[in-house]
Formats: C-alpha cells, sequence, structure tokens
C-alpha cells in the first residue's frame, strides 16, 4: 500500500491497534502488521513521532515496563482516545461506504 | 552495528531536546528486530539516522517547548503565595496598605508578574518561535519581579511598624532566594531548549 495513503489514517490505525492491547513501539509494528496481513509496512523508526503526537495529544499514555528482559516503553490509550477513537472511526466508516459507493 | 546506529542518533539529535527516551525505544525496537531478523534487516527496516531524526526531533521539540511553558505557568503561579498574598494579608499588622517608600518597586514587581503570567500562559496556547519568545519574557518578568519581591520584603520591617522581621528573614526571603536560584536555572535552561525546539 502506498505510504501517502497510509499516512492519511496513521493515528486512527495507530489508536486502533493500541486499542486492542496495550504495547511497546515494536509490538505496535508488528501488530500493524499482522493485523493488516503484511499491507502497512511502515519504516519502524518513524512510528514513534506518531505515538509521541498522539501522546501529547491525551490520546495515548506510555511508561517504561522492566517486566521482562528488556527494558520498553508500553503505550496504552488513554480515556480521551478511545472517545477519539470511537468518533475517527465513525468518520472512517462513512467515508469508507461512500467511496465504496462510487468507485464500486 | 546498532550500537553505532544509536551513537549517531544520540549524536545528531540535540541534547536539549531531551532525546534519550527515545534512543532507549529505539534500541529495545532494534535489539528485538535483531534478534528476529539480523542487525543489518534490523536498520534497514527502521530506517536511515537521518530520516528518523528529520521525523522525531519535530515532535520532541514540540514537547520540551510544550512542557517549559507549563513549567513556566506553574512557576509564575507558584511566585503570587509567598511573595504577595502571604507579606501582605497574613503578616501582623496586615491587611495594610503598601508604604509609600518602597511603593514603585512594590508596582514593578506586580506588573513584572503580571508580565509574566500573561506571556506565559500565552506561550501554552503557541508553537514555534513566538512561544519561544513569550517564554523568555516570561523567565525575564519572573526574575525582575522576584528580585523587586526581595527587596520590598526586605524593606517592608523598616516601613511596617510591627511587621515580623523574623518571618520576614527567616522565611520569605530565604524562600524567594530559592526560587530565584530555580528561575535562574530555568532562564538558562529553558529558553535553550525552546531555541533548539524553534530552530528545527
Amino acid at each position: 500500500m502506498r505510504s501517502e495513503v497510509l499516512k492519511g489514517h496513521l493515528d486512527l490505525i495507530l489508536l486502533a491497534t493500541v486499542a486492542a492491547r496495550p504495547a511497546h513501539g515494536y509490538r505496535i509494528v508488528e501488530d500493524l502488521r499482522t493485523r493488516s496481513a503484511g499491507a502497512f509496512r511502515l519504516s519502524e523508526g518513524t512510528i514513534y513521532p506518531a505515538l509521541y503526537r498522539l501522546e501529547r495529544a491525551g490520546l495515548l499514555t506510555s511508561r517504561w515496563d522492566a517486566s521482562g528482559a528488556r527494558k520498553r516503553r508500553v503505550y496504552r490509550v488513554t480515556r480521551a482516545g478511545r472517545r477519539e477513537l470511537a468518533l475517527r472511526r465513525e468518520d472512517w466508516q462513512s467515508f469508507a461506504a461512500a467511496v465504496e459507493a462510487v468507485v464500486a | 552495528m546498532i550500537d553505532n546506529y544509536l551513537e549517531e542518533l544520540r549524536r545528531r539529535l540535540p541534547r536539549a531536546l531531551a532525546g534519550e527516551r527515545f534512543v532507549a525505544e529505539a534500541e529495545a525496537h532494534l535489539r528485538a528486530l535483531a534478534e528476529e531478523h539480523g542487525e543489518e534487516e534490523a536498520l534497514r527496516r527502521f530506517g536511515s539516522v537521518r530520516l528518523v531524526v528529520a521525523r522525531v526531533a519535530p515532535e520532541l521539540a514540540a514537547g520540551v517547548s510544550a512542557r517549559s511553558s507549563r513549567i513556566v505557568l506553574g512557576a509564575a503561579l507558584l511566585f503570587v503565595l509567598p511573595l504577595y498574598v502571604i507579606p501582605e494579608h497574613t503578616f501582623p499588622p496586615a491587611p495594610r496598605p503598601v508604604p509609600v517608600e518602597i511603593a514603585w518597586e512594590h508596582t514593578g514587581a506586580l506588573g513584572a508578574f503580571v508580565l509574566a503570567f500573561v506571556a506565559a500562559a500565552s506561550a501554552t496556547a503557541l508553537r514555534g518561535r513566538l512561544r519561544v519568545g513569550l517564554l523568555s519574557v516570561a523567565v525575564a518578568g519572573l526574575l525582575t519581579s522576584l528580585v523587586l519581591s526581595m527587596w520590598v520584603d526586605a524593606k517592608w520591617p523598616d516601613y511596617v511598624p510591627g511587621s515580623a522581621g523574623e518571618i520576614v528573614w527567616g522565611v520569605l526571603v530565604p524562600l524567594e532566594l530559592a526560587l530565584l536560584i530555580a528561575a535562574t536555572g530555568a532562564w538558562a535552561r529553558i529558553p535553550h531548549a525552546s531555541r533548539a525546539a524553534a530552530r528545527l
């Protein structure tokens, strides 16, 4: 999939992925790849600016987790993030249905 | 290879942006990737240092300047209590008008404080160079306000009969001195960090 198409929906995709289960950056990228059946292939280092932006907006929160062999920063969706995700999901569904009606 | 990559990342991210968190996250990510795919593939997937820095630095910068604005605003609010509310309304024989001998210093301190507060509050709502300028004004205003306030408090017992000089010299002035040192530290650090942010 073209990266510019993905970029326009990156926040929605990241919120949905982290809402499904709290995860660190590496796991988020893996989950994205798995859930999209390999369609979403981002340059992995570029996922962090989006995570930081969402965190600054109060939609995600993060903290270090040292329970495993390696210390990792785990991201979770906040209550505001869940509300935003619900709104964006609705918008996306309306948009996708409209595009489908025109293109199909 | 990963160590060199991380070193390059550290070198390219301005220190003032506090990029340590990102470097630590990048390291955990790269090591996990390398375990499954090898170091070369891990670095290829993560992206070149130049690309990664170009995308991460603006986000770190936005975070730093937003934090700086909140810190300065918080400091401005913190100054109100020890510098104005307590001395003028609590110390005996309070409440009483400000003595004319220290009236201009008192007005100057209040004016500088209001300027600092408005600048800091505005900075929280803005981004980029304008925010940096407002932050500098806010910190300068706080320093001015503090110096004038220390003068007012030090002179207060001389002009207000019945004032508790021991409280002024034992509590207020040391507290103001501590705040002055903290504000000077902020003067040195916050604008520097914000300037680094604005350059990106």
